[in-house]
């Protein structure tokens, strides 16, 4: 044992609160160490000087009379904010559980709400509709869905609410901005959205806000066709 | 025979532990209130008086421990020790009080400057020790308060409970909230940082 390793158990020492191991090797080293010995010493002393010479301050004569005209007064026996924050919390606080529940829903309304949780949730608009690929409703229903984009689908998923509705395929089917879905579009938007798209409508090509060229079938004859905007039958391609 | 069985009243309340007489107050009794107030509210005014430095407010704060006790009492256990209970909400009252001091810097306190300065101490200089056969009682006494003034707060208040108030190393860290490890720790290095400041005052005789 050494200086610095002693230092720290001479007050355990003086009070009789270290193993015998500990003890021998203390003792051993105060033996050899003159420094340690009388640090000792003078930290006996300290403990004595301070519990016997510590000031004390006494209390005001009307010390009890106030803490008595409080309560009568009522005026003592106002809860702090503390004290209604930990009334409120205390059940609480013994159902973890609970709490790890409450902070979870806490986290999903802040992403709901925050610009940044909707631009994660809602896709952008719609810009464009076209009129040769098959319905969406129906290829939506069968595709899988997983990811933060779920809620999305089950919403589109739900039977039309009807005018006033703010989903964006209304807006879709205003927009004049023509657009298809290239072989770059991410496939799993572009699979929640209009489901597995026959491989033909790939290969139209917008001509502009009005017209597209349809490629056709493999063996057919391209054709110019105007662009459908009727609520029927569009096809929401989101970028 | 009404101011007799008062008397009995009285002794009967004097013999009783803490626990007991809260037991009491917790059931409505005044007097048991009362019998409570007069036991600790010296302890209690000493400690939050070690704690800030100011008189008037640590007996605000006093008061205010006492009220605590008063509108929680329905809270107490009998299992736990009332005089950790009562001493964790003066420590806890006086450290928010430290807190709102540092938070408005317009009261001078040597405990606030410290939290503020992260609990490293305060660098004021030493005073010039005297001889011992210069100082008188009630100087050492000043040198003795000094000395706790001056050490960081975490471990002032570590040794204040354990060497002033008396209590054991589990209530210690049943009211600091802090291990057993850690308390015999700080008041170790609390004690040997009172021997440095003190040391010319000691009355040991060199060996």
């Amino acid at each position: 044992m050494n200086c610095r390793s002693a230092e720290p158990l001479f007050s355990s020492y003086i009070e009789d609160e270290i193993s015998q191991e500990e003890r021998r090797n203390l003792e051993a080293h105060f033996m050899g160490c003159r420094r340690c010995s009388v640090a000792l010493r003078d930290l006996r002393a300290t403990m004595t000087l301070v519990q016997r010479e510590v000031p004390l301050v006494s209390t005001s004569a009307h010390f009890e009379e106030d803490v008595y005209a409080k309560i009568r007064s009522g005026e003592g026996l106002r809860p702090s904010a503390w004290e209604l924050v930990r009334e409120l919390l205390l059940p609480i606080r013994l159902r973890p559980a609970v709490m790890a529940g409450l902070g979870v829903s806490a986290v999903a309304v802040a992403l709901t709400f925050s610009p940044v949780g909707q631009s994660l949730l809602r896709p952008a608009a719609p810009l464009m509709t076209a009129s040769k690929a098959p319905s969406p409703q129906a290829d939506v229903a069968t595709q899988p869905v997983t990811g933060v984009l779920a809620p999305v689908v089950a919403e589109r998923n739900a039977p039309d609410p009807g005018p006033g509705d703010l989903t964006p395929a209304p807006r879709a089917r205003q927009s004049s901005v023509v657009a298809s879905a290239g072989s770059s579009a991410p496939a799993a938007r572009d699979s929640i959205v209009d489901g597995p798209a026959p491989l033909r409508r790939y290969n139209d090509e917008i001509i502009n806000d009005q017209f597209y060229l349809d490629r056709g079938a493999p063996g057919q004859d391209p054709n110019i066709q105007p662009v459908n905007t009727s609520q029927d039958d569009g096809v929401y391609i989101i970028f | 025979m009404p101011s007799e069985l008062r008397l009995v009243k009285k002794l009967e309340l004097a013999e009783l532990t803490d626990e007991d007489v809260m037991e009491r107050c917790a059931l409505g009794s005044e007097t048991a209130f009362r019998a409570l107030v007069q036991r600790y509210r010296s302890r209690i005014m000493n400690l939050v008086c070690r704690f800030i430095n100011d008189r008037d407010r640590a007996e605000e704060i006093s008061q205010e421990v006492f009220l605590r006790v008063y509108r929680n009492r329905e809270r107490y256990r009998k299992s736990g020790k009332f005089s950790t209970w009562i001493f964790t909400i003066a420590v806890n009252l006086t450290k928010n009080e430290i807190r709102s001091r540092v938070r408005h810097k317009g009261t001078f306190s040597l405990d606030a400057m410290e939290e503020d300065s992260g609990g490293q101490g305060l660098a004021f200089p030493d005073l010039k020790p005297l001889p011992d056969e210069d100082l008188n009682r009630s100087e050492i006494r000043r040198r003795v308060a000094e000395a706790l003034e001056k050490i960081p707060a975490r471990y002032r208040e570590a040794v204040v409970l354990r060497d002033i108030e008396g209590l054991s190393y589990e209530e210690v860290g049943e009211i600091l909230r802090i291990p057993g490890g850690t308390v015999r720790s700080r008041i170790n290095r609390a004690r040997l940082m009172l021997k440095d400041r003190l040391k010319p005052h000691l009355n040991v005789e060199d060996a």
